[in-house]
């Protein structure tokens, strides 16, 4: 997998984080993509989207960008507070 | 907040059908939907405003929505519903009020409202998700330059002009009609 | 295998809002129903060890691809437990079975409900009722898989009423239909043996179904007595359309005689089918068949089915009390047949 190629598919999705201060982090596991989404200081968590909404916007990216990748785990600064 | 997972089955497409349309704003009530995003009031009570005094709108109804990132309250689209002739949701700024300023106008097309909604354009992705979730991957909704949060005044008055004119035109007249004129 | 739950996600602000949510969107038979979270969803799919992407039915006349999310969410709808969810697929699988033929019954303006029967170990272990107040209420297991059930029907194949339900009546089965088989004190094999499986094997069996008759028969001593008057209603039961399945609820006390008389399930078949004969000019004269009347009506004979094994006797019901029940099935057997499959768990 081209972490470089996925991250310039992304650049709308990255902006959009960007200004809501989240930052976002690209990585693969076994095979799969994996997008880690930070909240950065005063970032409300409330304006992100729904999971399944996020993935559909990263797909339609990905999809526009001519970008194939399999599976995609996301995660969300709340399920890190979880752990 | 919680998440319910929908248990109907999700057509994956189809098209966005718009609420009938009349041929002029004077003489109506618009119904202004501003999702609490800081701004958003001033600017939709500007659009308001410019449709008063340029374009016959008699009168203007501005509703708080409680939460930016679900659709407006039942209250609220009751209220549209029963007294407003047309509607206009915003601004979705950040990513989830965008896509509940999206499905804002969505839903009450539904209702037969006819309404434009307004994101900003880093949210235009999030916007189109939103309405692909919904089974109408084409509806139309408008998009503004990023950001409107911390403006000045003018800045905010200059962003208010230059989106009537689409306001006006996505209110009268329905994306489709225009591709079939 | 992917995890991922793909159903659009509804955000709701207040969680006290979220029952009354559910019915603003049309998801409700009409009774409140259970909040349908990621963590309910999930807990549903991993007890039945199902993808949420797995394929359970499809349903061509209308292009409906029923997967294992949406059981899911549906069965939480229901108020389902989470071991229950084996016996709801299993249940789907045989309404989208080509020979349940989905689109008929569930439509139709004569209104049937799904009639589920579970054979096996399962329903003991899931303490689904085969007992007293067999169609009665106090038994989750019992009315929430009927339930869920329904709720795909309505939710995921669109069988909304007014819309693609247009039943004039329908019937309280229509809410949820499920019974046990009473195993335990049958004398004879279970419907699920009798159907090809093996006993040790769980299984669930539907039938498109009419509500309940009910037949008293304290003056009656013997056997052949309490199927004499059973056949005696039966007989006129027939619609116009054509002969259909009938299934024979046995309750307690007439299962003590029958075990004391010594019948078997066929002796018992074959009793009502030769006690269930009309003539053709009965039918004519009472609207059931089209007059006038032809040559020969007044001795010319119609079975109630078209054979013996149309009947389908099961021991279900309390001890107590001289009553047994019979259920019609719809229309013509032909246009909706029983279906049986294995619970897989």
């Amino acid at each position: 997998m081209n972490l470089q190629v996925v991250d310039e598919a992304l650049a709308a999705t990255r902006e959009g984080l960007e200004v809501a201060g989240f930052s976002l982090k690209l990585g693969e596991n076994n095979g799969r993509l994996s997008l880690t989404i930070g909240a950065n200081e005063g970032a409300c968590e409330e304006c992100l989207v729904p999971k399944s909404l996020f993935l559909q916007m990263v797909r339609d990216e990905m999809a526009a960008g001519g970008v194939k990748v399999d599976g995609i785990d996301v995660v969300y600064p709340v399920d890190r507070k979880a752990e | 907040m919680i998440e319910l997972l929908d248990p109907t089955r999700e057509l994956r497409s189809g098209h966005m059908v718009y609420a009938p349309r009349p041929s002029s704003l004077k003489g109506k009530t618009v119904g202004l939907i501003e999702n609490t995003k800081y701004n958003s009031d001033r600017l939709l009570e500007m659009i308001g405003r410019i449709l008063v005094d340029d374009y016959g709108v008699a009168n203007t109804k501005l509703y708080h929505k409680r939460y930016s990132s679900v659709p407006a309250h039942e209250a609220i689209i009751t209220d549209v519903r029963q007294t407003c002739d047309f509607m206009i949701a915003g601004v979705g700024d950040c990513g989830s009020c965008s896509s509940g300023s999206v499905l804002d106008g969505i839903l009450l097309e539904k209702e037969k409202i006819p309404s434009a909604s307004i994101i900003t354009h880093v949210f235009v992705n999030t916007g189109r998700a939103m309405a692909k979730q919904w089974a109408v991957p084409d509806y139309k909704f408008l998009v503004m330059q990023h950001p409107i949060a911390n403006i000045p005044e003018e800045e905010l008055l200059a962003k208010a002009r230059a989106i009537v004119p689409e306001i006006v035109d996505l209110l009268l007249m329905a994306p489709e009609a225009k591709a079939a004129a | 295998m992917s995890l991922e739950l793909l159903s659009h996600r509804h955000r709701i602000a207040d969680e006290g809002d979220a029952i009354d949510y559910c019915f603003r969107q049309n998801w409700s038979d009409g009774l409140p129903v259970v909040p349908p979270t990621e963590a309910r969803v999930a807990a549903m799919l991993e007890a039945a060890q199902l993808a949420p992407d797995k394929v359970i039915g499809f349903i061509p006349e209308r292009e409906i691809t029923i997967t294992a999310e949406k059981v899911a969410i549906n069965a939480v709808l229901a108020g389902c437990k989470p071991e229950y969810m084996p016996v709801v697929v299993a249940a789907i699988e045989c309404i989208t079975d080509p020979a349940w033929a989905y689109h008929g019954p569930s439509t139709t303006t004569s209104g049937p409900a799904v009639l589920i029967i579970v054979n096996g170990p399962i329903a003991r272990e899931l303490d689904i009722n085969s007992g007293e107040n067999l169609f009665g209420p106090g038994w989750r297991s019992n009315l929430t898989i009927g339930r869920a059930v329904r709720l795909v029907m309505r939710n995921v194949c669109g069988s909304l009423p007014g819309v693609l339900d247009r039943a004039t009546h329908g019937h309280p089965g229509k809410l949820s239909y499920v019974i046990a088989e009473n195993e335990l004190e049958s004398p004879w094999d279970p419907l699920h043996v009798d159907r090809g499986f093996k006993k040790e094997q769980s299984t669930v069996t539907v039938l498109a179904a009419d509500g309940p008759r009910q037949i008293f028969s304290q003056l009656a001593p013997t056997t052949d007595g309490v199927l004499t008057m059973m056949a005696d209603d039966m007989r006129i039961s027939g619609g116009v359309i054509g002969q259909t399945h009938y299934v024979v609820l046995l309750a307690g006390e007439h299962m003590e005689m029958v075990v004391r008389d010594g019948w078997t399930k066929t002796d018992v078949k074959r009793y009502l089918f030769e006690n269930t004969m009309n003539t053709y000019a009965h039918l004519r004269r009472t609207y059931r068949f089209p007059l006038p009347l032809k040559p020969g009506d007044e001795t010319r004979i119609r079975p109630l089915v078209s054979n013996e094994d149309m009947f389908f006797i099961i021991p279900a019901g309390g001890k107590a009390g001289a009553f047994s029940s019979y259920i019609p099935g719809w229309a013509k057997a032909s246009w909706s047949r029983m279906v049986t499959k294995e619970i897989v768990r």
